[in-house]
């Protein structure tokens, strides 16, 4: 059972067509706007990661230059928590102790990895 | 059968789980918001009668109401999973307080918004600081604060315990709203429905209005599970699970 008579009668909301009209459009506007910015916010987050992965197994394949690693720094992945990368070995390049001891502070203030 | 099930939950606090499970919870959610909401406004804009008293203009109600509901029923959620969160230290509980946030946001907003469309036909102002409107706005508040706040601090551990925080105070706010048009005298109306008791609408009308509401909570669902996943995505980048995870993705993707 409809309630209206005509879909002009519906769409003046008996006189109130823009309080009615403006309360579910603002609405279904945002829900749209928020959908859209989860989509968009997912696929980003998605490349970003997958683009680090791309790289950081190019590298281990190819010699580790510090040209790429600086390319890495700037994407945000830090190569030497990388569970793909080849760890330096001690013999390659021995580093300092306190090299080692600021990389694991920098490690500490990663989410764990469990 | 308890303890499995407590085992369960535990099961799915872990993100690498919970990733895998929102998946396939986020699609069902979003079209049940969908089929929902359809329904509820088809019988609400469509075939529910007019209102004696307000005429068209109380169709409002079909998302005013429902949008109030979420922005306090979303409050809640977040101070209980932040409790969670202090009490478990569980990893998962931040990031539903964080992705409920926006959402609630929104719908206080929505609150406001509507309310003031209404308002302005039916009580000749858009605004006026009553107890009802003035807590609904602290809300808001409460909320943009929460989401201020969590994204400034860049430590996202601090950020969750500082947010937490927030969160659990700010929940005391949420009572105030709802009792509010009964502890004091507002020119607010009084609640549509009050639990025990009948509701004071049409029968058709009630149920569009429910509707809405459950289209609101399915869709409320859906978008946290989806941004639960994209957090897990940033939150656990260096993890080797979700390293595989999309390798493998772009890998089907590619062929």
């Amino acid at each position: 059972m409809m309630h209206w008579s005509s879909w002009s009668a519906f769409w003046d909301m008996g006189g109130y067509a823009f309080y009615v009209w403006a309360s579910f459009g603002v609405t279904f506007l945002l829900i749209a706007l928020e959908v859209w910015q989860a989509r968009q916010s997912w696929r980003l987050e998605l490349r970003l990661l997958s683009d680090a992965i791309q790289i950081e197994e190019g590298l281990s394949k190819r010699a580790n230059t510090s040209a790429s690693r600086a390319t890495l720094t700037k994407v945000g992945v830090s190569p030497q928590s990388s569970p793909f990368l080849p760890t330096e070995s001690a013999a390659q390049t021995a580093e300092p102790a306190h090299a080692r001891e600021s990389l694991g502070a920098d490690d500490q203030s990663r989410p764990s990895v469990s | 059968m308890s303890k499995s099930l407590s085992a369960r939950w535990f099961h799915y606090a872990a993100p690498q789980n919970f990733f895998h499970l929102s998946a396939k919870l986020w699609p069902f959610f979003a079209t049940l918001a969908g089929l929902l909401g359809v329904w509820g406004l088809y019988w609400g804009l469509l075939v529910a009668p007019v209102d004696a008293q307000q005429g068209e203009a109380y169709r409002i109600i079909f998302v005013h109401v429902p949008a109030s509901w979420m922005s306090m029923v979303i409050y809640m959620a977040m101070a209980f999973w932040s409790i969670l969160g202090l009490v478990f230290n569980t990893r998962l509980s931040a990031l539903m307080t964080r992705a409920l946030a926006p959402t609630g946001a929104m719908f206080a907003f929505i609150s406001l918004w509507s309310g003031a469309l209404w308002g302005k036909p039916m009580w000749g102002t858009w605004w006026v600081w009553d107890a009802r409107l003035t807590s609904e706005l602290l809300l808001f508040f409460l909320y943009l604060g929460y989401m201020a706040l969590t994204s400034a601090i860049e430590d996202p551990k601090k950020g969750d315990r500082a947010g937490a925080l927030v969160a659990v105070v700010g929940s005391v706010n949420v009572p105030i709203i709802y009792f509010s048009v009964k502890w004091w005298n507002t020119l607010h109306q009084g609640s549509s429905i009050t639990l025990g008791q009948a509701p004071s609408m049409a029968k058709l009308m009630l149920w569009s209005m429910l509707l809405m509401a459950l289209s609101f909570w399915a869709y409320t669902l859906a978008v946290v599970f989806y941004r639960v996943r994209v957090m897990i995505l940033t939150r656990e980048r260096e993890s080797h699970w979700l390293r595989t995870w999309v390798s493998e993705l772009s890998v089907g993707a590619k062929t």
